[in-house]
């Protein structure tokens, strides 16, 4: 094993792949640009990475990554929290968020239901969801988490989960995407998207 | 009009025993002669794997990879009517990849239907005497490639499965997520249950006119899938209700498509107690046929054959109607045998050497 001062580049492409979708070029590639571009970049790069932990926390509301204690949707007065509006992951939101039309805040699970791997039922964090619409009062609970096995089983947990409760529940709908050809749509979006049909 | 597919091009390396293979096939037949344990088999497998993702020998990723090499990785050109299809796959301990034409394929069907093959190997036998899960693969593998949205509704369902069981295995299951997983279980299990009770039905004839031709006896085959599942989503939904206290006392889903058998009779009784074991090749072969008859229906497509372990002694009357029976069809075949004479049964082609798993082009000759 050879240590960062023996070979530095080598120990920073190592660091590097561990970055989701960097293979190994992609590192090398980073890490010679790196070099090239002097020492400024690296150095403001290096200081926003080690300081990353300290400067982002949780949103004691909604629990996305926030700058300060309250995230600004949950600090916008504008907002409401009679539709909360439950997903996976903080990016999750944000893609919701340019699409622009919705008013109400977010609810970030960090998680999804995946017993196989390691979040089973009983640890999973309903307690916060479950608080949170009690003392904020809301009405609806929109479940936005994403379209696979783990999302769907997930959504239909916290459906019944929170069904006690007496709000409205309703699911993300799923279909067929703007501009799409129906020809080349593949049968389980649009079986979905039949089966979610609306009246006009 | 009907398209033949062939392997043009063929590459190995990392895989099993075998060293680097480069191949370019013959279009029409392709013989692999060499002692047993060479390598032969192994070759069929790799052209498989890439083929189906899967080994027909049941092989877990990290036996496939060789001793003392970090990944296995081959490369596949199918060309059919007018199309051509590069397929790349490569597999470390950890996971595997694979691409078509350079691009992750987004649905299975356009992946397994363009690279069609059919394998005949020895221990098809298992297809009448082994376990359901043999029987059920044969159906699967034929629906990956023939029904957009099959192989997905199967990876679906087996996740599902899987964590369903896993919350049964705790002491006391949660119910909520029982709920959970049981309307995606009943929809992705009912569908796979009806698909492949409808391709049974298909594969009834061409099985029960294959089985006469080669056996030239009266005895008739019949196949039919066995299953608890309703076609039904709903009702299946139901049924899972009604078993839950089973499945809790047994910590496992005991209905499902997991569970299903393909049921094969001869002459109205129960294949696996009554045939000898010439018959039972002989019905395993039709079987085979059956799937070479249904893909070839269905998709439009002659897929390649793979021959495994063909001896001329052993049955030789019977391997003559084979290759009469597959000649007609002008489809590639990939044959491998210890016994060189086999050539004698097949028209001209490519020769091909297998030897401490390296593969060398021979002249075609006994």
């Amino acid at each position: 094993m050879t240590s960062f001062d023996d070979d530095p580049i080598g120990a920073t492409v190592r660091l590097l792949l561990k970055l989701p979708g960097v293979g190994e070029k992609s590192a090398r590639r980073m890490a010679y640009s790196l070099l090239a571009t002097g020492p400024t970049f690296a150095q403001s790069l290096g200081e926003a990475l080690s300081t990353l932990h300290e400067r982002v926390r949780r949103c004691v509301d909604c629990g996305t990554y926030s700058g300060q204690d309250r995230c600004t949707i949950c600090r916008d007065a504008r907002r409401t929290s009679e539709i909360l509006c439950v997903v996976a992951r903080p990016w999750d939101a944000d893609a919701l968020e340019r699409a622009g039309s919705f008013r109400g805040r977010y609810h970030v699970l960090h998680t999804l239901l995946d017993p196989l791997s390691g979040m089973g039922p009983e640890d999973f964090p309903i307690g916060p969801l479950e608080q949170r619409i009690r003392e904020e009062q809301t009405r609806e609970v929109i479940l936005a988490t994403p379209p696979t096995i783990e999302g769907e089983a997930t959504a239909l947990f916290l459906a019944e989960s929170l069904r006690p409760l007496g709000i409205e529940i309703t699911r993300l709908a799923s279909g067929v995407p703007h501009g799409g050809d129906l020809e080349y749509i593949d049968p389980i979006t649009l079986g979905r998207a039949l089966d979610g049909r609306r009246g006009l | 009009m009907t398209s033949i597919l062939r392997v043009t091009g063929f590459a190995v390396q990392g895989f099993r025993n075998l060293g680097t293979v480069i191949l370019s096939p013959h279009e029409r037949v392709n013989l692999f002669v060499g002692a047993n344990g060479q390598g032969k088999t192994s070759l069929l497998e790799a052209v498989d794997f890439v083929a189906t993702l899967r080994s027909f020998r049941g092989a877990t990723r990290s036996q496939l990879i060789g001793h003392g090499v970090p990944q296995a990785s081959a490369r596949m050109v199918v060309e059919g009517g007018e199309s051509e299809h590069e397929f790349r796959v490569s597999l470390d301990r950890r996971a595997r990849e694979c691409t078509m034409d350079g691009k992750r394929p987004e649905r299975a069907v356009q992946y397994y239907g363009s690279a069609s093959c059919v394998v005949f190997h020895p221990q098809d036998l298992d297809l009448i005497r082994g376990a359901p899960d043999i029987r059920r693969r044969l159906l699967d593998r034929i629906l990956v490639r023939v029904v957009d949205g099959y192989g997905e509704a199967l990876r679906n369902y087996v996740r599902t499965l899987k964590a369903r069981n896993s919350v049964l295995r705790s002491a006391s299951p949660d119910l909520r997520a029982i709920a959970a997983y049981d309307p995606l279980l009943s929809r992705f299990g009912s569908a796979i249950a009806r698909t492949r009770n409808a391709l049974t039905n298909e594969l009834l004839p061409a099985a029960r006119e294959a089985a006469q031709d080669i056996t030239l006896a009266t005895a008739d085959l019949s196949i039919a899938y066995k299953t608890k599942v309703p076609f039904d989503a709903d009702e299946y939904r139901e049924l899972l209700a009604r078993c839950f206290d089973q499945d809790r006392a047994r910590m496992t889903t005991t209905v499902g498509p997991h569970a299903d058998d393909v049921s094969i009779k001869w002459g109205g009784r129960v294949a696996r107690d009554v045939v000898s074991q010439g018959q039972t090749r002989a019905l395993a072969l039709a079987l085979r046929l059956a799937e070479l008859e249904v893909l070839r229906a269905r998709s439009g497509r002659v897929p390649w054959l793979l021959l495994d372990d063909i001896s001329s002694e052993l049955d030789r009357e019977r391997t003559e109607r084979l290759f009469a029976r597959i000649s007609s069809l002008r489809a590639q075949i990939w044959v491998t045998t210890t016994d060189p004479t086999v050539r004698s049964l097949l028209p001209e082609g490519h020769q091909y050497l297998v030897e401490s798993g390296g593969v060398k082009a021979t002249a075609f000759e006994g």
